[in-house]
């Protein structure tokens, strides 16, 4: 716990001050809210948009949160550190990223699509919170295994987004279905199917991790 | 009777390829306990391949890597103290919150910190970020950083790289200390020079092989010169 806390601590005291990732980021998810509300400024878009959204967001963020601790992982794995703790504090700093992003959008969305958004912001905040850790720790982990790689802010939209389309699918209908005034309860199947997914990725990427850090 | 305390770095046949490419074509080296070493060699020879099999950062294609006499592993790893080429300092965080970190990573209290922030020559630069720091001063954190832990190991990759006549003497008047306290010193370079000034025994790697271990002021700049051209001894 005391190597994640130090690892999420640090992340995060780098982005403060830099803010690379969240303008970025950011000011991207704001863009493709503004395009997509241009195309079709209808309620019944809402969660759709939302979803394209984060999931762009998601690619580019990722890819960049890796990118910028490339040099820095020889410095983590000679001092011995566990790969789970490397994975569960890379995924808690990418969770907490899509969430501020999340957080700053949804007005957008109220704004422009529905404002139901906003209005119901309580209860969305189940779907955008488990939809968001999906994405980050499939994205956490697909982030680790490209990080050497050359084209990798290519590669993590081709091999992330298939993965999570569960996530996507499941988010996406359950967001729609709060959008139009359901209950939580009545969305709770697709709930459940994305705390399976999460648990379920965040194990196997936990044990997994310490693989991907190795040459 | 006891048996004789195992080699620090023990190296047997290695031979390290990348995609098929053999850099290291196999390697034998032996370091015991408080000697200082230096691999000596031509830009690409395979010098920092050598370091990362012996900081157990990368696995051999063939032969034997041994740690203190113990196959390399996360555990060996935390013996050893490494100063690589690139800085594993990060940019935006000043030198205290680095020196933490890393002090965070090896289980180490946050006093062990500052009492390295408390050397004279650290103390000015604590508050600094690193991105504004000088080479020289980089370098400086970044060994305090490996010696963090009291590693029994300190392995250098080409550390006189880019440092001015002022920083590489005040780097080996620290590695000259290291060694007097009876740390054992792996270090890569190109410059013969730099492996006399540590009094260290070197070896030279010569088409992807290593030389045996001889003293820096045995061998001279033409004869390595002669080697280093010819690709052999």
């Amino acid at each position: 716990m005391r190597t994640i806390r130090l690892l999420v601590a640090k992340d995060l005291r780098l982005e403060w001050r830099t803010r690379e990732i969240t303008t970025t980021v950011g000011l991207l998810a704001l863009l493709l809210v503004i395009v997509l509300a241009a195309v079709r400024p209808e309620p019944a878009a809402a969660a759709s948009a939302m979803w394209v959204t984060y999931a762009f967001a998601a690619t580019l963020g990722f890819a960049r949160a890796f990118a910028l601790e490339r040099d820095h992982l020889t410095g983590l794995r000679l001092a011995g550190t566990d790969g789970g703790a490397v994975f569960l504090g890379k995924a808690v700093v990418n969770w907490v990223l899509l969430a501020v992003v999340q957080a700053v959008s949804l007005p957008a969305f109220g704004a422009l699509f529905t404002e139901a958004a906003l209005a119901r912001a309580g209860a969305l905040a189940a779907p955008l919170v488990l939809g968001g850790v999906g994405l980050a720790v499939v994205g956490t982990l697909f982030g680790g295994l490209i990080v050497q790689a050359r084209l990798r802010e290519a590669l993590l939209p081709l091999l992330l987004l298939p993965v999570a389309l569960p996530v996507l699918i499941a988010a996406t209908s359950a967001t729609a279905a709060l959008l139009d005034g359901a209950s939580l309860r009545a969305i709770g199947p697709q709930l459940q199917l994305l705390a399976a997914f999460d648990i379920l990725f965040a194990t196997a990427s936990w044990l997994l991790f310490e693989f991907v850090l190795e040459e | 009777m006891n048996a004789p305390p195992a080699p620090v770095v023990a190296l047997a046949g290695v031979v390290k390829a990348f995609d098929h490419r053999p850099v290291l074509r196999g390697v034998d080296l032996r370091v015991e306990r408080g000697r200082a070493v230096a691999i000596l060699g031509a830009n690409g020879s395979g010098k920092t391949t050598l370091l990362r099999l012996v900081a157990a950062l990368t696995a051999p294609t063939r032969g034997t890597v041994a740690l203190f006499g113990q196959p390399p592993g996360r555990e060996m790893r935390r013996r050893v103290g490494m100063v690589p080429h690139e800085s594993l300092l990060y940019d935006n965080l000043t030198v205290a919150e680095n020196l933490r970190f890393f002090a965070g990573l090896y289980g180490l209290p946050a006093a062990r910190a500052a009492d390295a922030l408390a050397q004279p020559a650290l103390a000015p630069l604590a508050g600094r970020r690193v991105r504004v720091l000088s080479r020289g001063q980089r370098q400086q954190v970044n060994l305090t950083r490996a010696l963090l832990h009291d590693p029994d190991l300190l392995v250098l990759d080409e550390p006189y790289t880019g440092l001015d006549v002022t920083a590489a003497a005040r780097l080996t008047d620290v590695l000259r200390a290291e060694r007097g306290r009876g740390r054992t010193l792996l270090i890569s370079t190109h410059d013969l020079e730099e492996a006399r000034a540590l009094d260290a025994e070197v070896g030279v790697l010569l088409g992807g092989r290593l030389t045996e271990l001889l003293s820096a002021h045995a061998l001279d700049h033409a004869r390595l010169a002669a080697w280093y051209r010819d690709g052999r001894r």
